[in-house]
């Protein structure tokens, strides 16, 4: 009211008399004192941890909200700038400001509360200096699939072929011997479903007749195989594949199955079972370790009837193959085992090469 | 009463009404001059002693002829009041009475029925003031600049006016001890302003303001973070919900490993005393301390450093001095610890390959006795380290000759034949396979089990031998089966060191074992084991004690020989000395 006077004062005409000049009062200037600075306080509680991507919503309650008329949450996703976003006041009573979901990515944003007044600007949680981090902990998945990206040098891509043969020898002299061979493509996805894959392989042998006397018989197949391999845990997948094509008896169904504990690329335990109509079940476990880099090594102990054993379903051989790593995402394997079926023991082994792109 | 309507309605009337009464009105009568409702304008205003409450009265003239003297008589009669409810300086608007409805018509004479009053506009009375500057004497003397030459004095008095009106722009927006401020430096500035006096008053005012507000502030910061937290903890309670106790606490649930994690704590009381924040990875038994330090208007925080954060789970708890807070250490909170996700880096030596070639004679006829076995494993082990702290897969072959040992001792023809010439010992070879798992519920005790299984033959030629049957055509006396087992066993002690080991296996149609190993390192270079085992193989028939002694030289680290030597009876007289060789890897 008295500003409004003042103004209409020094708007209003000015008079100009011939009498003499007033003396002015005496004017004492006294520095003014220090004005107390007036703060709000803002209570919140902390966001300690979002989801990747999604908005984050502060809710405070103010008080003394007139002192700093501008309530701010200054954000920064890892080492971007600082960036802010203002406190609204809602009908609710209650203070809001979001975080928006861009900034919401691992490992986290950090953020502080901050005040701004005829004071200045005051801090009233955290601090540039020690912000507090919003944690955004990447899904279990990402975190492989992280990890497998780095691991592979972003390859997804894989291409093995292998090549592998068991003697079992007979007391009677008859050969019981298999030939296989399997050429397959893999696609890594990475997720719980980690790869899918389809193959091409044959399987050629011959097992002694019931009749010593007759001999050998021969038998074969070629098949095609879809495969998918799912990661139930970090230390945890599962292989199943299902096999069709054609064997000495006609066509041919198949399935097989590998439970394997460990990554499949480091040291595990492999659980695998394969029932191929016609050439008979095979049971496996494997043991692989990784402890003689860049190698790895494995023993096997598979019991099978391939190539669909005619007089004993006990065939036993035990198996060691090593794979060395290349360059390039070039490896080679070569395996050597030991087993028999009826009679005394004889020698195996395999080669095979592995191309990952 | 008028509606906003009919005054919008009226207004355009008002202004006409207003022109014509200031214009032209002196020295006449006053009249209606417009007629809306119950409510009448008239044009007599505060400039004529009218104002609310005034009460008009509604005059008609009458005019006359006197028929005698043919004069023209004129007079006036009141036929009703009007009440003034509001006035201008120069107009009224008044309420007419329910009796003079209807009746009233522009142009009606007016007259003050209880005589004129002075009115006075408060507002208009201070600007009027606020422009006479009082001399020394109290009397209003005004804004004025005095010079000798009228022109001079008046462009002075423009320049005061401006200088001002520039400090006046500048506080605009300020607040109000910086716009006193503003003013005092104008007077230092400007001493002889024709405006000195009002400035001192608007100096005042501010001042008063500014102290005013002061001393709010001084208030309300007087018991910051005190008596006002719990009236604003109700207001976040109303939003996000009650806190624990006098905190709400902000910690994650999930965290990825090695990475530090803070803990934060709102506090709507203040707390009183030092809080300390106690953590530890799950399974560890003591909680590291790390003080909860005051941030911000009301926080508490603490950060648990990366090496802490490790394991499955990570462990806290707050505790005062003397009591705890969240959580305790009995019940401590707990934080979700990620996996180890990235590839580690090959854990070197965690694998063991062991092949051992075992030859046992239990009767001291090496080649021509009846008591005999040979066996060769070799073993692939891998220590995850995780709940199956170590897998094993394994191989072997048991190869020999067995038989009562009452026969083979009592045959004076050293054929084990019995009393009414019957060979009653029998050849065995068994190849088999097994796998082992090993769990460490204790850091010194480890549980191994070992299924295992095999393919059995047996012949009972004496002709025959261990192995005639397996590579013959004569299947003659050649039996073919299997045999399932089982292989358990307790370590207790360090497993790369010093341990004891408790074994107990058993394979159908094949045999029993028990065995105590002491493992045991002299000197890192020289593994040795000592063994006493409790059997029935090659078959099971009569059980026997084996006593054996492994040394091995482990020239370098990551393989070694051994040598074995051993010493077997079933009894005194059934006695026998034996070796074998092993060759271990440590990968």
């Amino acid at each position: 009211m008295r500003t409004i006077i003042l103004c209409l004062s020094l708007l209003a005409p000015v008079v100009a008399t011939a009498q003499p000049a007033p003396v002015a009062p005496a004017v004492v200037v006294t520095p003014p004192p220090a004005a107390p600075i007036a703060r709000a306080t803002v209570l919140h509680v902390p966001v300690a941890e979002a989801a990747a991507g999604a908005a984050v919503t502060l809710v405070a309650a103010v008080d003394a909200a007139w002192a700093e008329p501008l309530l701010l949450v200054r954000y920064r996703a890892g080492a971007a700038p600082w960036q802010e976003v203002a406190f609204r006041h809602s009908s609710t009573g209650g203070w809001f400001a979001i975080i928006p979901g861009p900034a919401l990515v691992a490992p986290g944003v950090e953020y502080y509360i901050v005040g701004r007044g005829p004071g200045g600007e005051q801090t009233h949680f955290a601090s540039e200096q020690a912000p507090h981090l919003v944690r955004v902990e990447p899904t279990t998945t990402d975190h492989l699939m992280a990890a497998d990206a780095a691991r592979t040098e972003g390859k997804t891509e894989t291409v093995r072929l292998d090549v592998d043969a068991q003697d079992f020898g007979n007391r009677f002299g008859n050969p019981d011997e298999y030939l296989r061979g399997e050429l397959e493509w893999t696609h890594r996805i990475s997720r719980g479903l980690y790869s899918i894959g389809f193959g091409f392989g044959f399987i050629q042998g011959r097992t002694p007749r019931a009749d010593p006397t007759l001999g050998s018989a021969t038998h074969a197949a070629r098949y095609g195989a879809a495969s998918v391999r799912l990661r139930l845990r970090p230390w945890a997948y599962v292989d199943g594949r299902l096999i069709l094509g054609v064997s000495h008896e006609g066509f041919m169904r198949g399935t097989a199955a590998t439970a394997t504990f460990g990554k499949p690329w480091r040291s595990n335990l492999a659980f695998g079972v394969e029932v191929l109509e016609d050439l008979g079940p095979s049971l496996s476990v494997r043991l692989q370790w990784d402890t003689v880099p860049p190698m790895l090594m494995g023993v096997a102990i598979v019991r099978t009837e391939l190539p669909g054993a005619i007089t004993s379903q006990s065939g036993l051989f035990l198996k060691y193959d090593a794979t060395y790593q290349l360059e390039h995402g070039l490896a080679v394997r070569g395996a050597v085992s030991y087993g028999s079926r009826d009679g005394q023991g004889k020698f195996g082994g395999g080669l095979g090469v592995v191309t990952t792109f | 009463m008028p509606t906003r309507e009919s005054t919008m309605r009226t207004l355009p009337l008002l202004v006409v009404l207003a022109v014509v009464a200031v214009g032209g009105r002196a020295g006449a009568d006053p009249v209606v001059l417009g007629v809306d409702g119950d409510t009448a304008y008239v044009d007599l205003g505060a400039r004529d002693g009218v104002g609310a409450g005034t009460t008009l009265e509604l005059v008609r003239v009458v005019i006359a002829t006197d028929p005698v003297t043919k004069r023209s008589l004129r007079d006036a009669f009141a036929l009703g009041t009007l009440t003034v409810s509001r006035a201008g300086d120069h107009l009224c608007q008044a309420t007419v009475e329910p009796d003079l409805r209807g009746r009233i018509a522009v142009g009606d004479q007016i007259r003050v029925a209880d005589g004129e009053h002075g009115y006075a506009d408060p507002w208009a009375d201070r600007v009027l003031a606020s422009k006479q500057p009082r001399g020394a004497d109290g009397q209003p003397t005004g804004p004025t600049v005095v010079t000798a030459d009228p022109r001079a004095s008046a462009s002075a008095a423009v320049a005061a006016a401006d200088a001002a009106s520039t400090v006046w722009q500048s506080t605009l927006g300020q607040p109000p001890r910086a716009r006193a401020t503003a003013w005092q430096a104008f007077l230092i500035a400007n001493p002889k302003s024709p405006y000195v006096a009002a400035v001192n008053t608007e100096i005042a005012s501010l001042t008063a303001q500014a102290d005013a507000l002061d001393k709010a502030i001084a208030a309300a910061n007087a018991d910051r973070g005190a008596g006002r937290r719990p009236a604003i903890a109700d207001a976040l309670a109303a939003q996000v919900g009650r806190p624990e106790g006098a905190f709400y606490v902000s910690a994650p649930t999930r965290v990825s490993p090695h990475r530090p994690v803070a803990i934060t704590l709102t506090a709507v009381h203040p707390a009183a005393g030092a809080l300390w924040l106690y953590a530890r990875a799950e399974g560890t038994p003591t909680y590291a301390r790390v003080e909860l330090v005051a941030d911000g208007d009301a926080y508490l925080r603490a950060t648990i450093p990366a090496d802490g954060v490790t394991g499955d789970a990570l462990q806290w708890y707050v505790a005062a001095d003397d009591r705890a807070v969240i959580g305790s250490a009995d019940q401590p909170r707990t934080i979700e610890i990620e996996p180890e996700l990235e590839d580690p880096p090959p854990a070197l030596g965690r694998t063991q390959i062991h092949t051992a070639l075992d030859y046992v004679d239990f009767d001291g006829g090496l080649e021509d006795g009846f008591d005999q076995y040979l066996q060769w494993e070799v073993e692939a082990a891998y220590r995850f380290m995780t709940r199956v702290h170590t897998a094993r897969v394994g191989f072997g072959i048991m190869t020999g000759t067995g038989g009562p040992k009452d026969v083979i001792d009592e045959d004076p023809t050293q054929q084990c034949l019995d009393a009414a010439g019957v060979y009653r010992c029998r050849g065995v070879t068994f190849s088999y396979v097994y796998t082992d798992f090993e769990f460490r519920p204790r850091k010194q005790i480890a549980v191994m089990l070992r299924p295992q299984a095999g393919l059995l033959t047996t012949d009972e030629r004496p002709d025959g031998g261990p192995r005639r049957c397996g590579n013959t055509t004569d299947l003659d006396g050649c039996n073919f089966g299997k045999g399932y087992g089982l292989r358990a066993r307790v370590r207790i002690g360090d497993e790369l060191g010093t341990n004891l080991e408790l074994a107990a296996g058993f394979t159908s149609s094949v045999g029993t074992l028990f065995e105590a190993l002491y493992n045991w390192t002299p000197t890192p270079k020289v593994p040795v084991k000592l063994a006493v085992q409790v059997t029935d193989l090659p078959v099971p028939e009569n059980f026997g004690v084996r006593l054996v002694a492994d040394v091995g030289w482990r020239g370098v680290t990551w393989v070694y020989p051994s040598v074995r030597v051993s010493y077997q009876a079933r009894d005194l007289d059934h006695v026998g000395f034996s070796g074998g060789l092993g060759l271990n890897f440590d990968w």
